[in-house]
């Protein structure tokens, strides 16, 4: 048996570049030389038994291999798992609309809580793994139930397990499951027709990125993707800074998939990290995490560089009367002489000004009225993005609910990572978003076992400044009642900093053990 | 189905002592409709909610309710094939994970990841 390090095997296929020329061909030919051993040729071109009833992700392509592989001992050297992962997602792959109600799976986004539009799907199989998982592929109806078949032989014990021994699961499974699923998450759809005579998307450019980075804060940076050498492969590189002025330097190796499935490797700042974007989007956008410790990233947006001017974002959404800022104006075209910024605030210097980016130092008002601040240069405006505040009315954190894990060598530990946005209220009004304001964060016992058990003291450490829960050490701990695991039930809390009036607002943080089984779609 | 206003009998109402904290906590919920309702609770995305108890949370939404330490009866757990999606199952998919770590409260550092990048292949 193979055992390796929980690296996310997909994100090393964009490292090795692939030949140009004849991608279809090869591939059709690595489907024959590795799987028509099994999977039978049938009429037409490129074409085999199973492995035509599917279309997935390439996660989800490259999940299927590595199951061969342990399964029925399917040898594919890496250079090879890569173009057939290739091939299979660019002629096998979801369109964009069918991928989408799933992004947050795809970009290793854990901490929430799935709903489907079947009243048993949860139960029946996303009580073990996630729903995203089984929505993220399409099959035919006969190869929906092959794959409830492969279940009950592979995992013999199921039906014996709870939400499965109340019913018959295998007969509920065949009958209302898989047609279900065909009907709804078919092979066949014209979103994915449509998708195959859609203009190629070309990535090459030059971009803004923004996001903001857990712990170390808000960032821009400007990027440039270019061709590298190989099938749909591109080099990125990055150049920015933080908004404190600390620089942010990187660059980084990608694949596109499917035309649309940007997967890249990147150093960033010094850090190994990987990045997931969608490219059909006018404004590409993902996320970028930690191949390890995936809780640890962060969404980010890129906006194409163009003549007209547009005005896109900003960073940060909300200033505090009274106080000077950096602040980032994301767009195109952007001219600091010709922009307006609002009643209050004063543009005391322009510390950067790119097509793409003004960088501001930005003087409130001490008196300046709490509202919104509409952002206009010519024709071009942003409205409902930026706003001055006073005093912070309420927060809410996200994510309400987190599991974060106990680490080892074997199986580093997931952080809890938690972000806080700031809102304005006033009486009937809509809320005013003023993105993440200053907060100190703190955790205590749940409820009353988590306070006996002294999950606090065990479960490992929260930063006050970042709202980064780093989990303690796995392992039985003998200081515990039973020897239990540094597993906790916390009450994690932000209380807004500089207020008269306590504003603050709770999560609920599960700290639990490690799991080995770790794919990158769970 | 359950009549889930029905009031359950209480383990020691049956002449049973309940012998760990789940069994406790689950002795405390009163009626069908309560255990149910934690039974059926979803948790976060890829955390089991097969609460025999579950892996990560357990039927109350906690963790005091867990087989812990897991390590202690991590090999009766793999071995059944109980949470496949978690643990890696020493049943059929990989029944050699635990090679060369007899006892999981002594060798636990010895279990790795299964799943194969085929990069290092």
């Amino acid at each position: 048996m193979t055992k390796l390090r929980p690296r996310p095997g997909l994100m090393a296929l964009v490292l090795c570049a692939l030949p140009a020329s004849g991608m279809a061909a090869e591939g059709a030919q690595l489907v024959d030389r590795y799987c028509s051993g099994c999977h039978q040729p049938q009429a037409g071109e490129g074409s085999w038994s199973r492995i035509s009833a599917q279309r997935k992700t390439p996660e989800g392509w490259d999940m299927t291999i590595a199951r061969m592989g342990i399964m029925h001992g399917v040898q594919v050297p890496g250079e090879d798992r890569r173009e057939l992962v290739k091939y299979l997602a660019d002629s096998r792959g979801l369109a964009p609309q069918e991928s989408a109600p799933q992004r947050a799976l795809i970009e290793r986004r854990l901490n929430r809580v799935e709903s489907f539009d079947h009243p048993t799907f949860q139960q029946m199989c996303a009580r073990c793994h996630t729903g995203g998982r089984v929505l993220l592929q399409r099959r035919t109806e006969e190869d929906w139930a092959k794959l409830v078949n492969f279940h009950v032989g592979q995992y013999q014990t199921l039906e014996f397990q709870s939400n499965a021994r109340d019913r018959d699961w295998l007969g509920l499974a065949l009958d209302d499951i898989v047609p279900w699923l065909g009907d709804n998450f078919s092979v066949q759809s014209d979103a994915w027709d449509s998708w195959q005579q859609a203009t190629p998307v070309d990535p090459t450019g030059r971009f803004q990125m923004w996001g903001s980075w857990p712990g170390q804060g808000a960032f821009v940076a400007a990027v440039e993707i270019e061709a590298a050498e190989g099938d749909d492969a591109y080099r990125m590189s990055v150049d920015g800074h933080f908004l404190d002025g600390r620089e942010l330097q990187g660059q980084g190796m990608a694949t596109l998939f499917t035309g649309y499935e940007w997967r890249a490797q990147l150093s960033l700042d010094g850090q190994s990290l990987l990045q997931v974007l969608d490219f059909s989007q006018d404004m590409p956008s993902g996320r970028v995490f930690d191949a390890d410790d995936e809780a640890m990233g962060m969404q980010v947006t890129l906006l194409p560089e163009a003549q007209e001017t547009s005005i896109e974002a900003v960073l940060p959404r909300g200033l505090k009367a009274g106080e000077r800022t950096t602040l980032a104006v994301i767009g195109t075209g952007l001219d600091a002489d010709a922009l307006e910024v609002g009643e209050g605030l004063e543009v005391i210097e322009v510390l950067k000004q790119e097509n793409g980016l003004l960088l501001l130092e930005v003087a409130v008002d001490g008196s300046a009225t709490p509202g919104w601040r509409a952002l206009r240069q010519a024709d071009a405006t942003l409205e409902r993005k930026l706003a001055v505040y006073d005093r912070v009315d309420r927060l809410e954190i996200s994510p309400d609910f987190a599991v974060a894990r106990v680490g080892a060598e074997q199986t580093p530990a997931v952080s809890g990572v938690f972000r806080v946005e700031g809102y304005l209220e006033g009486e009937g009004q809509q809320p005013i978003a003023l993105g993440e304001v200053p907060v100190n964060w703190s955790v205590s016992p749940w409820d009353e076992t988590a306070e006996q058990d002294g999950d606090v003291t065990f479960a490992g450490v929260m930063d006050k400044a970042s709202g980064i829960f780093s989990p303690s050490g796995a392992g039985p701990n003998p200081e515990r009642k039973y020897d239990t695991n540094n597993a906790g039930n916390l009450r994690v809390s932000a209380t807004a900093r500089g207020q008269s009036e306590a504003v603050s607002d709770d999560a609920q943080l599960i700290v639990t053990v490690q799991r080995w089984n770790n794919p990158p779609l769970r | 189905m359950n009549d889930n206003n029905k009031t359950s009998k209480s383990l020691q109402a049956l002449g049973l002592t309940p012998m760990n904290q789940k069994a406790r906590r689950l002795d405390q919920a009163g009626t069908m409709a309560e255990r149910d309702e934690v039974q059926a609770m979803q948790t976060i995305a890829g955390c089991t909610s097969s609460f025999d108890p579950g892996w990560e949370v357990d039927p109350f939404g906690g963790v005091a309710a867990l087989c812990q330490p897991m390590e202690a009866d991590l090999y009766g757990c793999a071995d059944p094939c109980w949470w496949p999606a978690q643990v890696p199952d020493t049943m059929n998919t990989y029944p050699d994970w635990d090679k060369g770590a007899p006892k999981a409260e002594r060798d636990w550092r010895k279990l790795d990841s299964v799943y194969p990048t085929g990069e290092d292949s």
